[in-house]
């Protein structure tokens, strides 16, 4: 197997965010082309609950072969699709370190 | 030689349809904070899999060997007394520190949330089983506890409060009439499980380094429960499995730890064993329940998830049930019994005592009330296969020890023990108070 070394895009790791948290979310799919870095995760924005989210996390585990830690987790600042983003983006250089 | 299973045994791979997707409540649009996790990831990860052998980490199974794995009996001395043909078997999950099989999922989770960063857990207990392995698994990952404890059983079983208080833990009655939500409310009750967590959640969103811990109804729960059937299935061997498993019904994780391994085979064509899940009479979620969405405690702001419930606000009559005082079923156990896959059966509150008289007698061991439930569905299939000229192999979870309810079984020794049924109307009322959306139960 190939190692991974080659990160995708942000624009590309944004729609795998945005996919995993709609995907999680229960309830009406959300419109993913109108959300952008932006745009919040709960209130007014997604809606994502507390435990959407980590199942959302671990759906990107899977796709992006990373392994989020509960520490990282928790002191990100969780509150828009960019902070995900970013942590996904943290994620994918310490795997790659 | 037996041996622990290396992995727990995951049903999601075997079930050949989708769970109903949860309902989270609605977000408030005017709350743009952080989304603040509650859960240690790897307990996502294991309710979310669908591999069907989840390993145990290698730190939970070290503390799984300093009782396990645990005996499988066969109980002759039952079986001569009620001169049944049939194989009565039976699982003892009572001989560890806590004395119940509920030190099976909180050694797994107080692991998880150590390794998380937890500094500290806290809980809602019923009769305190739950309380009490939580108290214990915290002790080994060197995180304090707290647990809440239905307020009826923190009164009426005070050396059940010094155990979980021997091992560290504090504990106290909910509802608490000096604080959280009861105060509130100005509730004066004898308390259910889902309070009890309703005040242990406040709890955690109140105190920094301090998270939920759920014992039964939880798939993680469910899941780590599952060496109790996968250590029988092996000690039976393959001359003599089952024909018939029973265990106790509360939210799930006693039911499901001894059946869901067996459930799997039938799942994959290869028994045709069943399973059947015994509930209290005064608390009957899957045989009189109603099959629809509900909150998992009693917030009234959990995620809603589809379930055979009473309604969360349900409160038993009385009784000595334990454990067993959920208003719910999990959804998992919830969705198998909708399907066809499981049973249920509910006993009125003597029957239930006398079995469990009746078990210490013969086989010497005092059950639990929780427990006593699975021994007298044992012993009332046992009677029916004998009316019905069969021999089946029965296998039954006696799942903890009763030596801290010996008041209850006094009060059977005085013929003071009452029967306890539910009416129709006390469920009617409890299901009209289930959520709604747009104006009706949500299906």
């Amino acid at each position: 197997m190939e190692p991974r070394t080659k990160h995708p895009s942000r624009a590309d790791l944004r729609a795998t965010v945005v996919s995993a948290l709609l995907s999680a979310k229960a309830g009406p799919p959300g419109t993913a082309a109108t959300v952008d870095d932006e745009t919040p995760i709960g209130g007014a924005g997604l809606g994502i609950s507390s435990l959407n989210m980590l199942q959302a996390l671990v759906r990107i585990e899977d796709d992006l072969g990373v392994a989020f830690g509960d520490r990282a987790v928790a002191e990100a600042d969780l509150r828009s699709v960019g902070a995900v983003v970013d942590l996904v983006e943290q994620m994918l250089a310490e795997r790659d370190e | 030689m037996i041996h622990v299973p290396k992995n727990w045994y995951n049903i999601l791979a075997d079930i050949p349809f989708e769970l109903p997707p949860d309902i989270p409540q609605p977000v408030r649009a005017d709350r743009p904070e952080a989304v603040k996790p509650q859960l240690p990831l790897a307990l996502v990860r294991q309710s979310m899999t669908r591999d069907p052998l989840v390993p145990i980490p290698e730190s939970v199974f070290e503390k799984y060997l300093s009782w396990r794995p645990t005996p499988l009996r066969r109980a002759r001395a039952l079986e001569r007394h009620l001169g049944t043909r049939a194989r009565i078997y039976y699982k003892y999950e009572g001989g560890n520190a806590s004395g119940s099989h509920k030190l099976c999922t909180a050694m797994a989770q107080a692991q998880c949330y150590a390794a998380a960063g937890a500094r500290r857990l806290v809980t809602g207990t019923g009769a305190g089983q739950w309380g009490t392995a939580l108290a214990v698994a915290c002790r080994e990952f060197g995180l304090a506890c707290k647990v809440y404890m239905v307020a009826k059983s923190f009164h009426e079983k005070p050396y059940r409060k010094t155990i979980m208080r021997l091992y560290g833990a504090e504990v106290v009655p909910s509802p608490d009439p000096r604080a959280g939500r009861a105060a509130g409310r100005g509730e004066v009750h004898a308390g259910n499980i889902a309070f009890a967590v309703t005040e242990a959640f406040e709890d955690a969103l109140t105190h920094e380094g301090t998270q939920l811990s759920v014992g039964s109804g939880e798939a993680y729960a469910i899941l780590h429960s599952t060496v109790v059937g996968l250590e029988a299935a092996e000690q039976l061997g393959p001359a003599d499995q089952p024909d018939i498993v029973i265990g106790s019904l509360g939210a799930g994780s006693n039911f499901g730890g001894i059946a869901l391994p067996f459930a799997g085979r039938k799942l994959r064509g290869e028994s045709d064993v069943r399973c059947v899940a015994v509930e209290a009479e005064s608390c009957p979620k899957l045989t009189r329940g109603r099959y629809c969405y509900d909150y998992t405690d009693g917030s009234g702001v959990s995620p809603l998830q589809k379930m055979y419930t009473l309604g969360s606000r349900f409160t038993t009559a009385g009784g000595h049930i334990g454990g067993l005082r959920y208003h719910a079923c999990s959804k998992i156990i919830s969705a198998l019994h909708h399907h066809g896959v499981v049973e249920a059966a509910a006993y009125p509150q003597p029957d239930i005592f006398a079995s469990g008289a009746l078990f210490a007698r013969t086989e010497g061991i005092l059950p639990a009330p929780e427990s006593a439930h699975a021994v007298h569905g044992a012993i009332e299939a046992a009677k029916r296969a004998d009316e019905a000229g069969t021999a089946p192999a029965i296998l039954f979870c006696l799942s903890g020890h009763g030596l801290f309810d010996l008041a209850s079984y006094e009060e059977y020794l005085n013929g003071t023990m009452a029967d306890v049924p539910v009416s129709e109307e006390d469920i009617r009322r409890s299901l009209a108070e289930l959520p709604q959306l747009d104006g009706q139960a949500v299906r």
